[in-house]
């Protein structure tokens, strides 16, 4: 099971591992789950399924409090200051991790741009 | 013996009703007579061949979420294994029920999707000449060992109680077999979640609500992971991890069971 953590956390990604520098990639709009994904919160972490390719995700407290702000609503910069607010750290401390998490779940295809209609809307 | 179809057998099996051959009552004397009539057949009247064929069919008409997987109880709740073919549940399943625990299934955890308990799927267990001496000279002294090389089916009654019931999942145990001794470890929940839904054997006719079921059952369960390399040493370190064997007002059939020694 893979499980996109924050750095400082074990297991994390290590994104000057990559020849290329960190995987950041920018996403514009606010970003908004896919259709396809169900979560449920478990303790601190929330589970995600992927009903299309019948997936399982487990994202751990760090990761699963950046979900918790993707909601189709909240822009990048946005999510960045609220997680700050949780960790009670400046937003540019918490931003190349908050992109991260965001760009890695995007990826992997958790996440779609929120200015993207919804297709049953 | 159900007079349904003649000689048949129905029994209910997985929330559903399966007609099996009458010449197979005494294999399958622990799964429970159905009183419907059966919405499919086992045609099989070789032993094992019939009970892969009525847990294939069982499967394929279960209301219930089925999870491949060795299922015993305790003191303190149901105790799920789940563990694709080759971790010997079978063999494990065995020793627990020969070690007091009481016995749902060595295949299937069979969850209500309404209620999310498990229910029993108390199927013979195939076992394997191999399995003989770890069984002990209790199990010889009421069914002979198989050829070499051969399986036999046994009846749980045989081994000792099964849990006619079911309940709450309260132990789900991550389990894997290598050399060395017994390790038992608290692991995250999540990897529970994984784990079952992986092994499902039905959960594509309702995949959300199935995922959520399993994060349900997840949520009120502890998770261990656990390293084994003999059945009966882990059986032996479990009781302090997941209750004593022996829980109190389950039923219990095994005094019931009308098999002559084979």
């Amino acid at each position: 099971m893979t499980s996109p953590q924050l750095p400082g956390v074990p297991g994390a990604p290590d994104p000057s591992a990559s020849p290329a520098g960190p995987v950041i990639t920018a996403i514009p709009a606010p970003p908004r789950p896919a259709d396809y994904v169900v979560a449920e919160e478990l303790d601190d972490d929330i589970c995600l399924y992927r009903s299309d390719t019948d997936e399982v995700l487990v994202l751990n407290r760090s990761a699963a409090d950046v979900w918790r702000f993707v909601d189709g609503q909240l822009p990048m910069a946005a999510i960045v200051a609220a997680i700050a607010q949780v960790y009670g750290l400046e937003p540019v401390a918490v931003q190349p991790d908050v992109e991260n998490v965001l760009a890695d779940l995007a990826a992997r295809g958790y996440l779609v741009d929120g200015l993207v209609p919804h297709p049953n809307r | 013996m159900n007079p349904l179809d003649g000689d048949e057998l129905c029994l209910d099996v997985l929330g559903t009703s399966i007609g099996v051959p009458g010449q197979l009552a005494d294999e399958f004397e622990g799964l429970a007579r159905s009183l419907q009539p059966p919405v499919d057949r086992v045609t099989f009247l070789d032993p094992g061949l019939a009970l892969a064929d009525l847990t294939l069919r069982a499967i394929t008409h279960s209301p219930l979420l089925c999870i491949h997987a060795g299922v015993v109880s305790s003191s303190s709740g149901v105790i799920a294994i789940p563990g694709a073919s080759g971790l010997g549940k079978t063999t494990l399943s065995a020793v627990l029920v020969q070690a007091g625990y009481g016995y749902l299934s060595d295949e299937s955890l069979a969850l209500d999707r309404g209620t999310g308990h498990a229910r029993p799927f108390a199927r013979p267990l195939a076992l394997n000449a191999d399995v003989w001496p770890i069984l002990g000279s209790d199990l010889a002294q009421v069914v002979s060992s198989p050829p070499a090389g051969t399986e036999r089916l046994v009846p749980a009654a045989r081994l000792g109680r099964i849990d006619a019931v079911g309940g709450p999942v309260a132990h789900i145990l991550l389990a894997q077999r290598q050399p060395g001794p017994v390790r038992i470890e608290p692991a995250p929940r999540g990897d529970a979640v994984q784990a079952l839904l992986s092994k499902s054997f039905n959960h594509y006719r309702a995949p959300e609500s199935s995922f959520r079921l399993v994060v349900a059952v997840v949520r009120q369960a502890q998770v261990w992971r656990v390293s084994y390399a003999e059945a009966p040493e882990l059986a032996a370190a479990l009781a302090d991890v997941v209750g004593q064997p022996s829980p109190v007002g389950r039923a219990d059939v095994a005094s019931q069971s009308r098999i002559a020694a084979k």
